[in-house]
């Protein structure tokens, strides 16, 4: 990727270094189309007068003039339906994947430090266990045991139900990464003079270890966060998605995928906003990867 | 190393606390699912028509003599995993048993007309408290064992005591007895007019006496039937076989062989019909219907089931007859059949399906007005909280779901969508646990027994579809068309019925309930679904 | 360096580990189902049941008992090596259920592992060696775009396109044996390659940039050798380790996105198996199926250990 190595040519970061921003092009750009995504979900209700549960047209038109998405099977408009989707997936991705690192990093560094042992050993074990099982029994019944119509302060129906489900697959693969991590950087200088000094386990963990960990956890995440958003539009076709009528590309996708030949801007449309929010994080993840990889700026 | 770190922190923190700020921003956008106008009049023009719209789509007879078929291949949702029709009650399951178990009548054509099949004859006593059937001559199993009265008894015993959901159609039998070698005589504790209809359902399948001595195993591996098709494959696989039984006594379908192929998604089903890797599906997906033209034709046809928004009688804020009166001046039935069911099937504004005999239209049209005039007084008055319940998967209901909800949400109620999986759904259903609810009712016939038990009698087995819905007067109605002694008296119990239900108002009807197919249009007259629900094979 | 009982005692580890990880994954299935409201007596008897007929239903199949008393009999049974009869198919025992789905699942697995691979490797090498950092670009970018798709959408599409417009693949199904099958097999699983692609290109990228950097490399294309030839005779086997790694992590991975594509070409396999298992409360069949799923991945994980083991010789001390 064109990291910066001397004085940024690209206009962008050029005007990037002008403000003091970081000024790889690529993080610029991701970050950039994540905030119009989510500037555009907040301002085109307003700006077209469609809400987004109305039903403001006729069902199935196609993109025109008054519609430039078109419209779906209630008439409602789909522009603003698939903007206004991005909040609720963006803000589902940052939920899993935040609370799943934060948790399952914490977890696998103390394995780490604690290193042997029957805690370690039974722990890896469990992480073992959850990264094995099929990821399907687990959504599906924690889904229907949470119960899929329960909703939260700020979180729309059905959500509460699909994060338990990914917090409880997540954490694992987030504690497997930092258990390695943790495990190679025992051995590393500032460790072992920071061990010899006698600082106790948790300073260690706390402020040597955390740290380096998290950093890499977060490159790891934000293309898990990819994953994450294609994932939950798959588990709408479990039936363990958002509820109706909140909007959630995946959702979208799910209930237009018969009408894909006859009305194709109802799933196109919501797909082509999954695939450049998926681009946006990349270029993120890409981004953040170069300056760990890079050290100094 | 630690400077390193640090230099290195510091825009990866600025943009960590970018990603932060904007995911904070959609968490608090992200919670509120009605932005301004949300609760949006139907706008559009879905308001048009207020006429009742027939059932559409290809309504296809079958012909009689029709070119024969080696395999017909089927697409059904369910696997097959159970072949007691005792036990059954899906459309393709009952199918199965349609085609499989041999019955003393059988129904003719497209609808619930009846002519003898295994029997030469049946005859009702004047007072409708004895029925007397003879049986034909040398009928035989398909293992080609005799058929006799025995076997015609023991079915019957089997089925006043099986724990199944026809229990109902056998109460009224006191006894059964053997007359002479071919024929048999059933005795009722109380008229039993719809007796006749109800011998051509799968459930009064004759079997032998020793196979179902322990029904259990019987049903288990291929059990031996006398009906037009035999069992050639045991349940649980993949697909599903039947051949023709040619020692079958009534008329000969054209089809040598069925093959039921379990696709669970419905799309798939579609797919696989227009690639021609199957002959018939079973309800194809509601959206795709317009769509399916040249090659397949879809197919809509009006039954004894209607669709209808569900309200808990027996819980606030429905426990109150003026809420349920409100819900009903509030839903726009005329948009949920044009777009929930795409306008494939009529509007219902009544207490039965609309192809009874004494149905009429009791329900209010839509006015937001007089709804909101009801609820003064109620503790609906300033908006009360209403969950709306479906069945993740469902097509239909998912769309009503969302236009009941913007309907009540038009009267002040504060209306959540929950979908449930189809299991823990049905167990609300069944134990009341639920507060409104778009789900459908139905049966296999017109006879009262059917939909009117089902829907409206508080003692049958369906809790009045489900409310919990009690009135002695509608239980007299609904009883007094079991026993009505002319189609004139049945039809004015029916109209009883429904003046009752236009005040009380238990649950909204909105549609007819279709049953719904597609098939490769050149063998469109040779195989349909009925008003039964079963499928239909022309035959020879 | 390594010893035979070395080798013995990692041996014997492993299977104690297994064994742990196989008792975490019953109980945890076990218990999570039957949180979940409903069970098989009721979607037994459908919506025809009566109160009565439902509590004689549970008593008869046990599901009365405390969720203890079951789990204690899951455990105890599955360490006898019984995997226990369907709920809702008492015919069938458990272990023919999963013998059944699973060789569908696994060829399809398989199928699709061999699609990524053999699309996923060039177009790897091209972006690792490529001197135009465009192409590189292009080929990541839309291999993390394909990622962000719902694996459904991507199924569906294909059917449209290839099986019902093109008519080159049956839009569904699965035939009755070999190698009838394959015809059924390859559309499921290009759309079940598509799941992992992004991560192959992106490994095999990473590892050709970073082998093409390396001296003798350089050297080679000095000498006039045509750097493809290189990049394929030194960097490819540079590729198998990560992606030895990959292949392990895939194994759970693509085994759930197998459920929505089984799901959607009616393939008979564990996906669909499981969801019908779950949806009518079927304990034991959901029991032995998450069983078998884990131990499944267990076991690849195993074999890629091992690989790794073979093949990278740091790795055998560093125990």
């Amino acid at each position: 990727m064109s990291a910066t190595a001397a004085a940024p040519t690209h206009p962008v970061a050029r005007v990037a270094r002008r403000l003091r921003l970081p000024s790889d092009v690529g993080l610029l750009i991701g970050v950039g189309t994540l905030a119009a995504m989510l500037a555009l979900a907040f301002l085109l209700p307003v700006v077209t007068g469609y809400g987004t549960n109305e039903f403001a047209g006729a069902p199935y038109q196609a993109p025109s003039l008054s519609h430039p998405f078109g419209t779906d099977q209630f008439g409602r408009d789909v522009m603003v339906r698939t903007f206004a989707a991005a909040k609720v997936d963006y803000m589902i991705a940052f939920l899993a994947v935040g609370v799943s690192l934060l948790i399952g990093t914490t977890i696998g560094v103390v394995i780490g430090v604690v290193h042997g042992g029957v805690v370690d050993w039974l722990l890896s074990r469990l992480v073992d266990a959850v990264i094995a099982f099929p990821l399907v029994i687990l959504v599906l019944a924690l889904v229907v045991a949470v119960g899929p119509e329960k909703s939260a302060p700020g979180l729309p129906a059905g959500t509460p139900a699909l994060l338990i489900a990914l917090f409880v697959f997540g954490w694992a693969f987030y504690a497997r990464l930092a258990h390695a991590q943790a495990l190679s950087l025992r051995e590393r200088e500032f460790v072992v003079a920071a061990r010899m000094m006698g600082y106790s386990r948790t300073r260690i963990v706390m402020r040597h270890m955390l740290p380096n960990v998290l950093a890499t956890a977060t490159a790891y995440a934000v293309g898990d966060a990819v994953f994450i958003i294609g994932a939950t539009a798959s588990l709408a076709f479990l039936g363990a998605g958002v509820q109706p009528p909140t909007p959630e590309w995946g959702q979208i996708m799910f209930e237009a995928r018969g009408v894909l030949e006859t009305a194709w801007w109802t799933s196109v449309f919501p797909g082509l906003a999954l695939v450049v929010t998926g681009l946006a994080l990349a270029l993120i993840a890409d981004g953040l990867i170069q300056r760990l990889e890079g050290g100094s700026k | 190393m630690r400077g390193r770190m640090r230099s290195g922190c510091k825009p990866l923190a600025a943009t960590a606390l970018a990603v932060a700020i904007a995911a904070l921003l959609a968490a608090c956008g992200g919670g509120s699912d009605s932005d301004a106008t949300g609760g949006g009049a139907a706008t559009g023009d879905a308001g048009g028509e207020t006429t009742a719209v027939q059932a559409t789509g290809d309504q296809p007879e079958l012909t009689q003599g029709a070119d024969p078929v080696d395999d017909l291949r089927i697409g059904i949702a369910d696997r097959v995993t159970e072949l007691d029709p005792l036990l059954t009650g899906s459309p393709a399951l009952g199918s199965i048993g349609h085609l499989t178990s041999g019955t003393l009548f059988r129904f003719v054509g497209v609808g619930d007309d009846v002519e003898p099949a295994l029997a030469e004859s049946g005859r009702l006593s004047d007072d409708a408290m004895t029925y007397t059937v003879k049986l034909k001559p040398d009928l035989v199993f398909s293992d080609g064992s005799e058929l006799t009265v025995e076997d015609v008894k023991a079915s019957f015993d089997r089925g006043r005591t099986k724990d199944g959901g026809y229990r109902s159609f056998f109460a009224p039998i006191k006894q059964v007895t053997i007359v002479d070698d071919r024929t048999v005589e059933f005795r009722f504790k109380s008229r039993y007019l719809s007796f006749e209809n109800f011998l051509a359902y799968p459930a009064a399948g004759i079997f032998p006496a020793r196979g179902i001595a322990d029904d259990t195993a019987f049903f288990k591996t291929q059990p031996v039937t006398s009906g037009p098709y035999k069992v050639v494959t045991p349940p649980n696989g993949a697909t599903f076989r039947l051949e023709r039984d040619d020692g079958y006594a009534g008329p000969k379908p054209v089809a040598r062989a069925v093959t039921f192929v379990t696709v669970e998604d419905p799309n798939s089903r579609v797919a696989q019909l227009r690639s021609g890797q199957l002959d018939y599906i079973s309800s194809p997906p509601l959206q795709q219907f317009k769509s399916l033209t040249g090659d397949v034709t879809p197919i809509a046809r009006s039954g004894y089931a209607t669709t209808y928004l569900g309200l808990n009688n027996t819980r606030a804020p429905f426990d109150d007859v003026r809420v349920r009166r409100a819900a009903a001046l509030a839903v726009d039935r005329a948009q949920v059949q044009k777009v929930a069911w795409q306008g494939i099937v009529a509007r219902n504004d009544g207490a039965l399906p609309t192809i009874f005999d004494g149905y009429e239209a009791v329900l209010p049209e839509p006015d937001v007005e007089a709804a909101k005039a009801e609820l003064k007084g109620t503790a609906c008055e300033s908006g009360c909280p209403v969950t709306l319940l479906i069945a993740a998967g469902d097509d239909w209901p998912q769309a009503a779901a969302v236009i009941i909800k913007s309907n009540l949400e038009a009267i002040g109620m504060k209306v959540t969508i929950e979908s449930g999986d189809p299991v823990a759904t049905l167990d609300r259903k069944r134990s009341l646990e639920y507060v409104a609810m778009p789900t459908f009712v139905g049966s296999f016939s017109s006879i009262p027994e059917g939909y009117p038990s089902n829907a409206l009698y508080s003692k049958g087995s369906f809790l009045s579809a489900y409310t919990g819905y009690r009135s002695a007067q509608m239980d007299r109605a609904i009883e007094a068309s079991i026993l009505a002694r002319t189609p004139a008296e049945r039809r004015a119990a029916y109209e009883r019925a429904g003046d009752i239900f236009g005040r009380d108002v238990p649950f909204v009807t909105l549609t007819d309930f279709p049953v719904t197919a597609a098939v490769r249009t050149e063998l469109k007259n040779t195989v349909t679904p009925s008003s039964t629900v079963f499928i239909e094979i022309a035959t020879e | 360096m390594t010893t035979v009982s070395s080798i013995g005692s990692r041996v014997g580890l492993r299977v104690l580990q297994t064994v742990v990880v196989a008792v975490f994954v019953t109980v945890i299935a076990a218990v999570l189902v039957r949180l979940a409201p409903g069970d098989a007596a009721t979607t037994l008897l459908g919506d025809r049941a009566t109160p009565e007929g439902v509590a004689r239903l549970q008593a008869q199949l046990g599901l009365d008992r405390s969720v203890f008393a079951q789990v204690a009999e899951t455990l105890g049974n599955v360490a006898r090596g019984d995997l226990g009869t369907s709920l809702t198919r008492p015919d069938q025992p458990v272990s023919r259920i999963v013998l059944d789905a699973l060789p569908v699942t696994l060829s399809v697995i398989a199928a699709a592992l061999l699609v990524a691979v053999v699309v996923g490797v060039p177009l790897g090498l091209i972006a690792g060696t490529t001197r135009r950092p465009a192409v590189d670009r292009g080929i990541s970018l839309a291999a993390i775009g394909l990622l962000a798709l719902p694996s459904f959408f991507l199924a569906i599409i294909a059917i449209l396109v290839l099986a019902l417009t093109l008519g080159i693949a049956p839009a569904g199904g699965w035939g009755g044996g070999w190698p009838e099958n394959l015809k059924y097999l390859w559309l499921p699983a290009l759309s079940l390659a598509v799941l992992r692609l992004p991560q192959v290109v992106r490994v095999v990228r990473e590892a050709a940039r970073e082998a093409s950097s390396h001296e003798y490399v350089e050297a080679a294309v000095a000498r006039g050798l045509s750097p493809r030839r290189v990049t394929a005779r030194h960097v490819l086997p540079n590729c198998l380790l990560p992606m030895l790694a990959l292949v392990g992590f895939d194994a759970a991975v693509l085994l759930s996105g197998a459920v929505v594509v089984e799901s959607i070409f009616g393939l008979p396999g564990f996906g669909r198996e499981l969801v019908t298992a779950v949806g009518t409360r079927d304990y034991p069949t959901i029991q032995g199926i998450a069983l078998t799923a884990a131990l499944f991945v267990v076991f690849v994980n195993l074999v890629v250990d091992a690989l790794y083991a073979l093949a990278d010789p740091r790795v055998r001390t560093a125990r």
